[in-house]
């Protein structure tokens, strides 16, 4: 049973999702449920022997398009909505050993192509104003199904980071006339230190304002709102780019990396959003080899982030670090 | 890039949609897209309506 339940303090919708309690956490390793299917073995998600990438609907969704009764009688103070959207899994890769960084080009600008089509199918929905692509990688960050995957939320509201960034580059863009990505970037190609790789298309830098030591965004050189903007030539430079950064954190102290990927970018409520720029943060929790960023009281209770490092420093590491399988 | 998508729906009524990509795609991953009993769906662009045109280039 899932709903929204209004928080006045934070003025932010916090999702009820009581029935994912049970679902499937670390099964054992002969029973891969995003594994295809084989002939007189047990049936997972996907009913085919193999597939190349495929995305269904989460079996334990946090949001569904179809909603019964809330458990909470809403008061004015606490509304209570239908937590109505969608969750999906992208599966990009059969194989339970693989992750993104192992694929080839290529396969990552297939799955741009998939992420492309997501974004603008569930666009479509009435109800969905806000869809967030992104990946939970390694148990660090919590994932409960070692096979490598995505996921996809599409919310029946904009969730409160997208709004502030939307909203503070609204202000930026009324104030300047310039949309605020561009002009961050352009600060941190001017600076230099902080770029970790380029191509023709993407820049993939430690933003000066990093919350995690090896915090990376992925900025297009051009303003794009959405997946779906970039052309054929753009997806390839950000598969290139994407595959770059990722294969720089798994080489940097030889092992995979976890982190979580985030993609931000305009909403799908039928607004004009010209003004924001499409990205991706990827937020790895280690700040050395063995320890561990954790959000503890300043950032859980207050929301102010301590990063230990400096990110000219860190991006001067993951520059240095080979964007190539060692 | 060619892309073809079919899209089924699950024993419990989850839609689940399989990608394949003719150009790099195995002659298993080829067999299997062919044998999934769903019509072809193109790719759909921001603010486009759907086809069933088969291929999509994107």
């Amino acid at each position: 049973m899932s709903e929204l339940r209004w928080n006045p303090m934070l003025e932010e919708w916090v999702i009820t999702a009581t029935h994912r309690q049970d679902r499937t956490f670390f099964p054992p390793p002969d029973y891969d449920p995003l594994a295809p299917t084989q002939p007189g073995g047990f049936p997972t998600e996907i009913p085919a022997s193999t597939y190349e990438i495929v995305v269904f609907e989460n079996k334990f969704p946090s949001l569904r398009a179809n909603v019964g009764e809330a458990s909470l009688s809403p008061t004015e103070l606490t509304p209570v909505a239908p937590a109505q959207g969608v969750c999906e899994v992208v599966c990009y890769t059969p194989l339970l050993n693989a992750e993104l960084a192992s694929l080839p080009v290529a396969k990552v600008e297939q799955l741009i192509a998939v992420w492309a089509d997501r974004f603008a199918d569930l666009s479509l929905r009435d109800y969905v104003k806000y869809i967030y692509i992104f990946e939970n990688k390694g148990r660090e960050i919590g994932v409960t199904l070692p096979h490598p995957h995505g996921q996809i939320y599409a919310y029946p509201f904009i969730p409160h980071i997208a709004e502030r960034e939307l909203s503070a580059a609204n202000r930026h863009f009324e104030r300047t006339g310039r949309d605020l990505l561009g002009d961050i970037l352009q600060n941190e190609l001017e600076d230099g230190r902080r770029v970790v790789l380029e191509n023709a298309h993407f820049v993939a830098v430690v933003p000066s304002f990093a919350r995690y030591p090896y915090e990376v965004h992925i900025l297009p050189r051009a303003l794009r709102p959405a997946i779906t903007d970039f052309d054929a030539e753009e997806r390839r430079a950000l598969a290139e780019i994407l595959k770059g950064v990722m294969e720089k954190y798994n080489n940097l102290w030889n092992r995979s990396m976890p982190y979580i990927m985030a993609m931000h970018q305009r909403p799908s409520d039928g607004a004009n959003y010209d003004y924001y720029r499409f990205h991706i943060e990827f937020y790895p929790p280690y700040r050395t080899p063995d320890k561990l960023k954790y959000l503890a009281g300043s950032e859980a209770g207050a929301g102010a982030f301590i990063n230990d490092t400096h990110a000219e420093v860190t991006a001067q590491t993951l520059r240095e670090t080979s964007p190539h399988r060692i | 890039m060619r892309v073809q998508k079919k899209q089924i729906t699950k024993e419990d009524g989850r839609n689940l949609n399989y990608y394949h990509f003719p150009e790099t795609a195995t002659p298993e991953e080829k067999r299997v897209f062919e044998e999934i009993e769903a019509p072809l769906l193109a790719l759909r662009e921001a603010d486009q309506k759907p086809t069933t045109e088969g291929d999509t280039d994107v």
